[in-house]
């Protein structure tokens, strides 16, 4: 339950406050004991290794002497890291913590700023409300900048202040972002993050609180989780539609963005492509994008690469036909042979299945095949004047 | 004599300055802040706001804030 600020619970709210930064800063010297700690311990260790290395040389014991000499680098290295790790820590720059009285006037100033300061005690959240705001037109309402008083210095703490939108005017491409820079109750604060990390570790809390809302009262579009512009929804670039943005599908061939009604993806690479840079291919009928479609290398039309590699364009199924019509005009009274010897008509009859087992067409490159299988002296050749007077095979 | 100044203007520092007697709050912050206009900033002495014509007095506190900072979206 919210409660406003009565002086009682102002002076233990900014006590609370007080103890948690007391408490932040004695985890830090915490911290720092715990990498000193680690520097001495390599320390001992190496003075160890200094004692029995001096005894190793003093009896002449060479292959031990070796081994102390590896520890002793090994022990180098990790002196390295942990002076550095106990340098950092200690050179953190001390942060002067307030007295309970300096965090009672912060209070006071913030209630001042922001006309009001509201207190959780279940969640020990502290509270301010700004007022409405408007970005460039785009109304987005009023927030409320909570600050987690319990999670100030905790590193592990998930989210140390929220805002949330006390009359949400979300974007229509995501609910959760509720201002540009905004999103799931999450401020990214860009520019103001540093100075904030500062402010609530010296316990200026109305700092802190005025800093939030200087960042909600402007507009970065360079850096926004949904622009202003695609505030209201994006329209697809075909039909116009209004989208959200589960319902956005981005076409990789012309780069624009299209509703569901309007994109589809190319049946080869999968890639999400509007209807109107989708193709068809002659061949196989599937719909694929500019990048799957090639060219015949025989007839220059156009076709998906599937059919091309599969040598499906019908130029390349004619080409047998026609060579096959041509020939067989030349020797209507040769008959074709067959490779039993049986002549086509022969094998036909045999065969008694009442259709001709070797159709006309097919003549021609039997006969040729035939003449090559034939006996070799007896072979009469043939030539272009003499076809229909000398028999093919003996 | 000497000043708390505390700049919420990038890293966010409070350190004590020292300042000329008789200096005027607009003209410390037009020293303070390179190349900013005071219009742009939220100005408090000793947690108050004061005209831009005050004259600074030994141990004020005073607080320059940023009225319009850019968000981004986080990484």
């Amino acid at each position: 339950m919210e409660n406003a600020l009565s002086g009682r619970r102002l002076w233990q709210v900014a006590g609370a406050i007080r103890d948690r930064l007391h408490a932040v800063r004695l985890s830090r010297f915490h911290q720092a004991q715990g990498q000193i700690q680690g520097l001495a311990s390599d320390l001992a260790e190496l003075e160890s290794v200094r004692r029995r290395l001096s005894l190793c040389v003093a009896r002449g014991w060479i292959a031990a002497a070796g081994s102390l000499m590896d520890e002793a680098t090994r022990l180098f290295r990790s002196l390295n890291y942990t002076s550095k790790d106990a340098e950092l820590a200690l050179n953190k720059p001390e942060v002067q913590i307030p007295n309970v009285r300096d965090v009672l006037e912060e209070l006071l100033q913030a209630e001042e700023e922001f006309e009001g300061l509201r207190y959780y005690p279940e969640d020990q959240i502290l509270a301010v409300k700004t007022d409405a705001i408007e970005l460039e037109g785009t109304y987005l309402g009023d927030f409320e900048v909570q600050l987690h008083i319990a999670a100030l210095g905790d590193p592990n703490f998930r989210s140390l202040y929220r805002v949330v939108a006390l009359d949400p005017h979300p974007s229509s491409r995501n609910d959760a972002v509720t201002h540009p820079h905004v999103s799931e109750e999450r401020l990214c604060a860009g520019d103001a993050g540093a100075a904030i990390d500062t402010a609530l570790a010296g316990g200026r809390i109305c700092d802190f609180f005025i800093l939030v809302r200087s960042v909600l009262t402007n507009y970065n579009r360079d850096s926004a989780y949904v622009t202003l512009e695609d505030w209201d929804g994006a329209a697809c670039h075909d039909c116009g539609s209004m989208m959200g943005e589960d319902d956005t599908y981005y076409c990789t061939s012309c780069d624009n963005d299209f509703c569901g009604e309007c994109s589809s993806c190319c049946s080869r690479c999968d890639e999400s492509t509007c209807l109107g840079c989708l193709e068809q291919c002659p061949v196989c009928e599937d719909s694929v994008c500019g990048g799957c479609m090639t060219r015949c290398p025989e007839c220059g039309e156009r076709l998906c690469r599937r059919c091309r590699e599969e040598a499906r364009c019908p130029c390349l199924e004619e080409e047998p036909k026609n060579e096959e019509v041509s020939d067989d005009n030349d020797s209507n009274s040769i008959e074709p042979a067959c490779p039993s010897g049986r002549s086509a008509a022969e094998g036909g009859e045999a065969d008694g299945a009442g259709s001709n087992r070797y159709p006309d067409e097919a003549a021609a490159p039997v006969a040729a095949q035939a003449a090559e299988e034939g006996a070799g002296e007896d072979r009469t050749s043939v030539h272009a004047d003499g076809l229909g007077q000398t028999p093919l095979l003996p | 004599m000497r000043i708390l100044f505390i700049n919420n203007d990038g890293g966010g520092y409070a350190d004590y300055v020292e300042v000329a007697a008789g200096t005027t709050v607009d003209k410390f912050v037009s020293q303070q802040i390179a190349g900013g206009k005071a219009e742009d900033y939220l100005i408090r002495v000793n947690r108050q706001p004061v005209p831009r014509e005050y004259v600074l007095q030994e141990g004020d506190r005073v607080t320059v804030t940023p009225t319009k900072i850019e968000g981004a979206v986080a990484a």
